[in-house]
């Protein structure tokens, strides 16, 4: 089995892209068809970053934060699919997933009735963070973009994604270690076949953010069919203090708080 | 066909050891320096190492500019030259993070643009030898070392257990220096 391995900084934290290129005797392929793969994986996270990043001036979330009230933003189609889950997920948790921050949970909309999706902001003060739910969206995305690769190159799909715990894998098999915190260390935890696996700490010093109110579990993970949802769905764990949220049996996910508050 | 997957299906492992046991540290190394200089410079045909040392004027000069710690003296310079030409150079560092030893790799234009970073190397500490002066050791000027620079250099999305401020740290300060090693090592762009 021969497999392709490779880290970069991004997102913010460290980003693993692996593909597994051959096993056993399969149909000749391209060469360097893998390499290729990996260089869309990057290209897609990229995408997404320079898209969501509330840093980068030319974003579509940096714009709307500058923006003054009732401005109308043009935005991509993947912010707009972002939106549209935190939106939906908002409605669905009673408030507990606000991408707003608490600034304005509905002080911004998104109108796609006329093609491109139109941003709109509402009042001066929202400002939107879609860190919660965006890493696992560019997790989703580089994943596909993995795959996509492979099928063209004849092949099925074993890949998987890893952004600093964010984490999908398709037809590979991944040994999760979940890292301590406080402590440090690392300890095998999950094996993760299929689907997408999401971990964020709320500690005092972590720095995953929460709307207002204060977690009530600090160290929480969720695995569920996408990344995007498992990484939203963190924050509703965390926040109501319950692994068996409506919402993430609703998901048909499955959460697990190692460190409960209370 | 394959597209339609939206499945979930994991496994808990047993638990059973790590209750006696220390945190069993992990690791994974991806490229070596060789393997990342090709990468970085795929149309070299030669590659050419240079050990060179920043006086310590140099680098407090540099620390001013960067308005943080430069401690490293010692660096080892990788030229990627095609026949005559300088393509660039490649130059490994690490830093350590909270519990964590990261080896990356930056690949420069003879402009100083940077062209790729690559992560080496991945060492997450045992719990309990994050606590041994030894390795604490380690973190003496570093830890301190000096704001995070996320939002400036490398783009950050907020929810990570895992940060990279230290590598993006790290890059910056291989990217200002770079003209000085270059000068240590007697290229001229």
């Amino acid at each position: 089995m021969t497999v392709l391995r490779r880290a970069r900084p991004a997102l913010g934290t460290l980003v693993e892209l692996g593909i597994r290129t051959s096993e056993g005797p399969r149909r000749a392929t391209r060469p360097g068809w893998g390499e290729a793969a990996l260089s869309a994986g990057w290209a897609a996270l990229a995408e997404v970053e320079g898209a969501m990043s509330a840093f980068l001036p030319e974003s579509d979330v940096f714009r709307f934060n500058a923006a003054p009230a009732g401005a109308r933003l043009e935005v991509r189609s993947g912010t707009a699919a972002v939106l549209r889950l935190s939106r939906a997920l908002w409605r669905e948790s009673g408030g507990l997933l606000d991408v707003s921050l608490g600034t304005g949970p509905a002080a911004w909309s998104l109108d796609s009735a006329g093609g491109t999706p139109v941003l709109c902001k509402h009042a001066a003060e929202v400002r939107l963070d879609l860190g919660g739910i965006a890493k696992g969206y560019a997790v989703d995305r580089a994943l596909e973009a993995l795959a996509a690769a492979a099928a063209e190159a004849a092949q099925p799909p074993a890949c998987w994604v890893n952004a600093g715990g964010d984490l999908r894998t398709r037809g590979v098999a991944v040994r999760v270690h979940l890292r301590d915190e406080r402590a440090g260390g690392a300890r095998p935890w999950i094996e993760l076949r299929e689907g997408a696996l999401a971990t964020s700490d709320f500690g005092a010093r972590a720095r995953a953010r929460l709307a207002g109110e204060a977690p009530r579990a600090r160290h929480v993970s969720v695995v569920s069919p996408r990344c995007c949802l498992s990484d939203a769905l963190t924050k509703v764990v965390a926040l109501s203090g319950r692994a068996d949220h409506p919402l993430v049996l609703a998901h048909r996910a499955r959460a697990f708080i190692h460190d409960p508050l209370r | 066909m394959w597209a339609r997957y939206r499945r979930v299906s994991f496994t808990l492992l047993a638990p059973a050891a790590v209750l006696v046991a220390p945190a069993p540290s992990f690791a994974v190394d991806y490229l070596t320096a060789e393997q990342a200089q090709a990468e970085s410079f795929p149309g070299a045909d030669r590659f050419e190492v240079r050990e060179v040392e920043l006086s310590p004027e140099e680098r407090a000069a540099l620390a001013s500019r960067l308005a943080a710690p430069f401690p490293r003296s010692r660096w080892t310079l990788r030229l990627a030259w095609r026949g005559g030409e300088l393509l660039g150079a490649l130059v490994v560092d690490d830093v350590v993070g909270k519990f964590e030893r990261i080896t990356y790799s930056v690949g420069l234009g003879p402009d100083g643009i940077i062209r790729q970073v690559e992560i080496l190397s991945y060492r997450e500490s045992h719990g309990q030898e994050v606590r041994l002066p030894l390795w604490r050791k380690q973190f003496v000027g570093k830890s301190a070392a000096s704001p995070l620079r996320i939002g400036e250099d490398i783009a950050g999305i907020s929810g990570a257990t895992l940060s990279c401020a230290h590598v993006a740290e790290g890059v910056r300060r291989i990217a200002h220096a770079f003209p000085e090693l270059l000068r240590a090592g007697g290229v001229t762009p």
